[in-house]
């Protein structure tokens, strides 16, 4: 398989000057999907947020697509963001339908009506939302608004999802759900995936591959510390 | 794209009973505040007055009217002449007493503001002319040439309408796009451009002002021949008044608009 992000040696200090992210290595193939297993705080939602140059690293090397993403040009931003698929951890909510806001989304993207309902009906096959379809965003339980935020990331075909957290606050059915439609739109879509998550567990379930991020640096294999997450 | 973007933002005010309420009053203010500028403004003459009444020494026949007329008509700084008979329904709206004109009146317009004084000096010296006269001015003229306090607070009222506008109009961007916080979040993480978000949203203050221009206009239109502001602001039945100063009006409002898009535009933050 072909390399789709390629990071490495990076580093990330915030503005107060606290290092999150010492020695960063990672790798994620076409179509791949991959978890990022961290404790909270520990720097995997920077580390997304680095790969969608909402933050930029004092060191290192961030290649997604073939782009240099730490020398993107800022004119070159929307065309990059539209490669990617990108669930937020905190996700604000429109007062829309599901299936009102999955269509807005793909004509804000200059998407032919017809072809943005294709699409619509095509993301809600996948996630299996079709009976929520046209429930306001804000009325659906936590998981299907979980769902939701992923079929929106997924509807428009990126060559990446970013998933940050995509298991907080769930119960175990919940997480279950929601892990179910990461795989359905996996296998249907064939994205590569990098899942941030606190919760080893799910990504054990899943089959994926883990990458562990600990004391700001990435292991294949769980640190001693960390195999009791 | 950026049409969808301005199509959605409408649907989102008719789908939102608070945002329609708002866009309501937003308007409503708008249009009340270019009415009271558009009123001031009339009444003080600075929109260019280059309209001037003909009237003529008793005795002088209808005859000797239709040559002056047809005199006038050869002149150069003159771009139009009509000849008012008796009887017709424009002695009321010009305010002319019957028995001052009872041969009827010319009215002269003259091709360039600049130029009115001197054709009034020049018509002035025409055989059988007996007084040349600017049209009908209203109670707020008189007041506000008269009075040099009325005159300040006339300026002071058309800046503070002019600034009330833009301040309510710019106040409406932050709103919609608190309400849009959910789209906002959408459309930045799907990649587009700030510009393109913010475009959208400059739209709404420049197109609820330019529609408040329209209201305010179409008020005036539509109450002017009503006595109490006929009493005050005669000139507005004058014929062409009423299409010189819904132009300077409507530019003034797609100014104000633009100003307050702008400015609320700015303000909106684009932000995961």
């Amino acid at each position: 398989m072909s390399i789709l992000v390629q990071v490495s040696e990076l580093r990330f200090v915030t503005p107060e000057g606290k290092r999150i992210l010492e020695d960063v290595t990672l790798r994620v193939n076409h179509s791949e999907m991959v978890f990022l297993v961290g404790a909270p705080s520990s720097g995997k939602s920077v580390i997304l947020k680095l790969l969608c140059h909402e933050l930029r690293p004092q060191h290192g090397q961030i290649l997604v697509d073939d782009r240099n993403v730490t020398r993107l040009h800022s004119s070159k931003l929307p065309a990059f963001r539209r490669r990617l698929g990108i669930v937020p951890q905190d996700f604000t909510l429109p007062r829309r339908t599901v299936r009102d806001a999955l269509v807005f989304k793909l004509r804000s993207l200059g998407l032919a009506p017809d072809d943005s309902n294709a699409l619509t009906e095509e993301i809600l096959d996948t996630v299996r939302m079709h009976d929520a379809a046209d429930t306001l965003v804000t009325n659906l339980d936590r998981a299907q608004q979980k769902i939701f935020a992923i079929a929106l990331a997924a509807c428009h075909n990126p060559v990446l999802m970013l998933i940050d957290e995509p298991f907080s606050g769930l119960e175990y059915d919940d997480g279950h759900r929601v892990l179910e439609c990461l795989q359905a739109v996996h296998e249907r879509k064939r994205v590569a995936m990098l899942i941030a998550t606190r919760e080893q567990e799910w990504a054990l379930r899943s089959g994926a591959r883990i990458v562990y991020l600990w004391a700001g640096r990435t292991y294949d294999e769980a640190p001693v510390e960390r195999t009791q997450l | 794209m950026k049409s969808f973007l301005i199509r959605e933002l409408g649907r989102t005010v008719l789908t939102d009973w608070r945002l329609l309420l708002w866009m309501v009053v937003v308007v409503s203010i708008t249009a009340l505040a270019l009415m009271v500028f558009m009123g001031v403004w009339v009444a003080s003459g600075d929109w260019g007055e280059n309209r001037l009444i003909v009237l003529f020494e008793p005795g002088v026949s209808n005859e000797q009217i239709r040559s002056v007329y047809h005199q006038l008509g050869q002149w150069e700084a003159i771009s139009e002449v009509l000849y008012i008979p008796q009887g017709d329904p424009r002695f009321v709206q010009d305010g002319i007493e019957p028995e001052r004109a009872p041969a009827g009146y010319l009215r002269v317009t003259v091709r360039q503001v600049s130029e009115t004084a001197e054709a009034q000096a020049a018509l002035r010296d025409l055989p059988g002319v007996a007084d040349v006269q600017s049209y009908q001015k209203g109670a707020l003229r008189a007041l506000l040439a008269s009075d040099s306090g009325a005159r300040s607070l006339a300026t002071i009222l058309q800046l503070l309408s002019a600034l009330v506008t833009g301040a309510v109009l710019s106040m409406s961007v932050p709103i919609f796009a608190a309400a849009w916080r959910g789209e906002l979040q959408i459309l930045y993480l799907s990649g587009i451009a700030t510009g393109s978000i913010r475009w959208s949203f400059f739209t709404i203050p420049v197109l609820c002002s330019v529609l408040a221009g329209v209201i305010a206009v179409g008020v005036m239109v539509f109450l002017r021949d009503w006595e109490q502001l006929h009493y005050w602001l005669p000139e507005l039945s004058q014929p062409g008044v009423m299409g010189e100063v819904s132009v300077w009006v409507l530019g003034l409002a797609l100014l104000i608009g633009a100003g307050a898009g702008l400015l609320g535009a700015w303000t909106v933050r684009i932000k995961s």
